[in-house]
């Protein structure tokens, strides 16, 4: 394990059994996440990436093999991880500012600091002007952005995002995607993020942890070596094409043999 | 896992369930043995359960279930046979809907049952009484489910008939009555459930027959594990009801 | 030639009503005038009228009102408040919703005026046995209620109070009984219409005091006018606090 590691996982597998199948989801997954580092996890569908996300988060127990966070193994969620979900996570019955200051609230942060705390992370994800607002009036990227400001306003060690773009569209995602560089940049965060999009992984990450179908097995670790800051211009650069075009037959490549890692 | 494994696995929260209840059952007769509790406010359970058997020889309770059936089973009727016209009425009729839909709506929240004295004195202490308030209580939702059974009718349907030529009263016993049997049936079975439940408590005010009216008497004459049995007997008679009309209920949704 | 234009809907729905009220005041005079039913049975409605509007200047109304507000409030605190722990215990656990899910519907079923004998037993004949009886009469359709949403509460609400470690008690306060404040609501309403019911019957089968004690002694004297009236105020306040739910449920639905 690297002395720098803030995410170490250790052969990490899982099997799902009720009374007729047995379903191995990860098999022996090892990978280290540095601290200040933008690692993604990329798959084809069926190869465990929510899975390993719910495993790393603490929502997932009975497992073999060690998630270690800052060194030490976890027994459930770690108070140093934020978290942001595929789903829609705001609370409805909050103002922006009221999401953002629930995380704070539950760790007995007192009532000036929180808000102040809450003001600084939404201007963060760009939604000073907002803190009023109710989710129900704000879009669906917006609302996300709340969930992040949310995740980030506890200051957690680690950043965990279970492909939280899914459900938005195309041009939100790459508006959130700058976003996300530039939280990455600002805050110096580490941040493991499960995606299925490729442009997304090349897009956000130093480097690109790629897995293999069921069982969901480590097939690749890819080092993204474009220079920073990025954007979403970036993607114009033959070179991120050529990152996306070697990933993507990775991905495809369903049969492909586990390489040694990079 | 084996089947029957896991149908052993399924088992275990429902048993847990009922021996929490015989657990808590068991403490109640434990503390009044040991003087804990007042005997002469609460009866050992094991009392009340032996005083079932005791209530059909001695109490006649196979014919005050018979008594309280048959006022279900008129009230029932009744609510079908004015319930699903009116209804109908109001769905076919625009203007009679948009005037009486927020009327029915709101008689459904309305205490009703405290009726009863007025119907005591119109038609006398009797069955008449306490089937037709009965069936006052359980006719809202009949109404309310026949129109929304009728008005969800799919567009896709009502077209079809129409492209046949149907005549309206085609239209409606061969489309939309079929389209909407699994709401009118729906409201049938709240309807049930609400005649049952004015029915007992009618018997239990007015004092007059069936299974409501034993709880009554057993509570006058201080009987107490009579009245605790009486009470679960009619707690338990309400969640059968309750049960088979589910059961019924989805039945008909998975078969129409 | 220019058509005339067709009234609008609301003018003939207005219309509508107020025919039907018509016709439902005459019939009810014309059996108060007929031979049918012995005298005063059926009273006139002006007669009616007047009772509602003696008993509205009657202090005995307001006492009699405040002992059944005070029993069905007593009630409805009480039976909501349980209600909403068992329904959140209850629902936030598959093996706890499972175990005594059951048993809450099995109980639920019965009405609750048979459970008076047991609350006289227990609380006497005076208000305690009424407030106990509307305790029940609210704390069912509560639990069920607050036990249904929470049972079908988007997942994700569960994994963020995981994943942000709440205490049990920080999870049902700030996420699963905001999460599940509409189905409240609901089962509320529900519970304090049947709170009202309850609270009626019993103080008409046995009572010293309460707007249905107050109703059967109108009624033993024979004063059907003045039953009636009594009858239709009490119509009147239930429909009204209904509305007002139902209102507020709106409110909640709409965030």
């Amino acid at each position: 394990m690297s002395e720098d590691a803030a995410l170490s996982i250790r052969n990490l597998s899982k099997t799902f059994a009720d009374s007729a199948t047995t379903t191995v989801a990860l098999q022996s997954v090892n990978f280290d996440v540095t601290r200040n580092e933008l690692v993604s996890v990329i798959g084809p569908s069926g190869c465990g990436k929510s899975t390993l996300f719910n495993i790393i988060s603490g929502l997932t127990g009975d497992y073999s093999g060690d998630v270690l966070i800052g060194g030490q193994p976890i027994s459930g969620p770690h108070p140093d991880v934020g978290m942001v979900f595929q789903e829609d996570s705001t609370l409805p019955w909050r103002s922006a500012l009221g999401n953002v200051t629930f995380a704070l609230e539950v760790r007995g942060v007192p009532k000036k600091e929180r808000v102040e705390r809450a003001r600084h992370f939404l201007d963060v994800v760009g939604l000073s002007g907002f803190e009023q607002h109710r989710p129900a009036e704000l879009s669906g990227g917006m609302r996300q952005r709340v969930a992040i400001a949310r995740a980030l306003a506890f200051q957690p060690k680690i950043m965990l995002m279970d492909e939280p773009f899914a459900a938005l569209d195309e041009q939100t995602r790459f508006t959130l995607g700058d976003k996300v560089l530039e939280i990455h940049r600002q805050l110096q965060q580490t941040i493991l993020l499960v995606t299925h999009s490729i442009t997304e992984a090349v897009q956000l990450s130093d480097r690109i942890v790629v897995m293999s179908p069921r069982p969901g097995r480590l097939k690749r670790i890819v080092t993204v070596d474009l220079p920073r800051p990025r954007s979403s211009d970036s993607m114009k650069s033959p070179a991120f094409s050529k990152f996306v075009s070697q990933i993507w037959d990775d991905v495809r490549d369903a049969t492909a043999p586990v390489e040694a890692l990079k | 896992m084996r089947p029957w494994a896991t149908r052993l696995r399924a088992a275990v929260p429902p048993a847990f369930g009922a021996l929490s209840l015989i657990a808590f059952l068991a403490t109640v007769e434990m503390l009044l043995r040991v003087g804990v509790l007042n005997r002469f406010i609460v009866p050992f359970p094991s009392e009340a359960i032996l005083s079932i058997s005791r209530l059909f020889i001695d109490e006649h309770l196979a014919v005050r279930c018979i008594q309280t059936a048959s006022k279900i089973v008129v009230a029932v009727v009744i609510i079908a046979v004015v319930g699903i016209p009116i209804g109908t009425a109001l769905h076919t009729w625009v203007i009679a809907r948009r005037a009486y839909y927020s009327w029915f709506a709101g008689l459904a929240s309305a205490p009703l049952v405290i009726l009863y004295p007025l119907f005591l004195v119109l038609l006398g202490r009797g069955t008449g009484a306490i089937v037709l308030m009965a069936g006052i209580a359980g006719l809202t939702p009949v109404v309310l489910k026949t129109i929304e059974g009728l008005q969800s009718t799919p567009v896709g349907l009502v077209k079809l008939g129409k492209t046949m030529q149907l005549s309206n009263f085609g239209l409606f016993s061969k489309i939309l009555l079929p389209a909407a049997l699994p709401a009118i049936f729906s409201g049938l079975r709240i309807g049930l459930i609400y005649c049952t439940t004015n029915i007992i408590a009618l018997e239990f005010l007015i004092d007059f027959d069936g299974v409501g009216q034993l709880i009554n008497l057993l509570s006058y004459r201080y009987d107490l594990p009579g009245t605790y049995a009486a009470i679960a007997f009619a707690i338990l008679v309400c969640a059968t009801i309750l049960l088979a009309t589910d059961g019924a209920e989805r039945w008909v949704k998975r078969t129409l | 030639m220019k058509k005339p234009s067709a009234a609008p809907v609301w003018v003939n729905v207005a219309l509508l009503r107020v025919l039907s009220l018509c016709v439902i005041t005459a019939f009810w005079e014309f059996l108060a005038f007929s031979d049918l039913y012995f005298a005063g049975a059926i009273p006139h409605v002006s007669a009616i009228l007047w009772e509602l509007l003696q008993a509205l200047f009657s202090a005995n109304l307001y006492s009699n009102l405040m002992v059944t507000g005070q029993e069905v409030g007593t009630g409805v605190l009480l039976g909501g408040t349980l209600g909403i722990v068992t329904g959140v215990t209850v629902g936030v656990s598959p093996f706890l919703y499972r175990a005594y899910g059951p048993l809450l519907y099995m109980f639920a079923a019965a009405p609750k005026i048979v459970y008076l004998p047991i609350m006289i037993m227990l609380l006497g004949s005076g208000v305690a046995s009424k407030s106990g009886l509307g305790t029940l009469a609210c704390y069912f359709p509560v639990a069920l209620s607050v036990l249904s949403a929470t049972l079908h509460m988007k997942p994700i609400y569960r994994h963020l109070a995981l994943s942000m470690r709440l205490s049990a008690y920080q999870a049902a306060t700030k996420v699963y009984i905001p999460a599940t404040a509409p189905a409240i609501m609901n089962g509320l309403k529900l519970g304090i219409g049947l709170s009202i019911v309850s609270v009626l019957l019993g103080e008409t089968k046995l009572s010293r005091a309460g707007i249905g004690f107050q109703l059967m002694q109108s009624y033993g004297r024979f004063n059907i006018a003045e039953m009636i009236a009594l009858i239709l105020l009490t119509f009147f306040i239930a429909i009204a606090i209904n509305a007002l739910l139902s209102r507020i449920e709106l409110r909640l639905n709409g965030r």
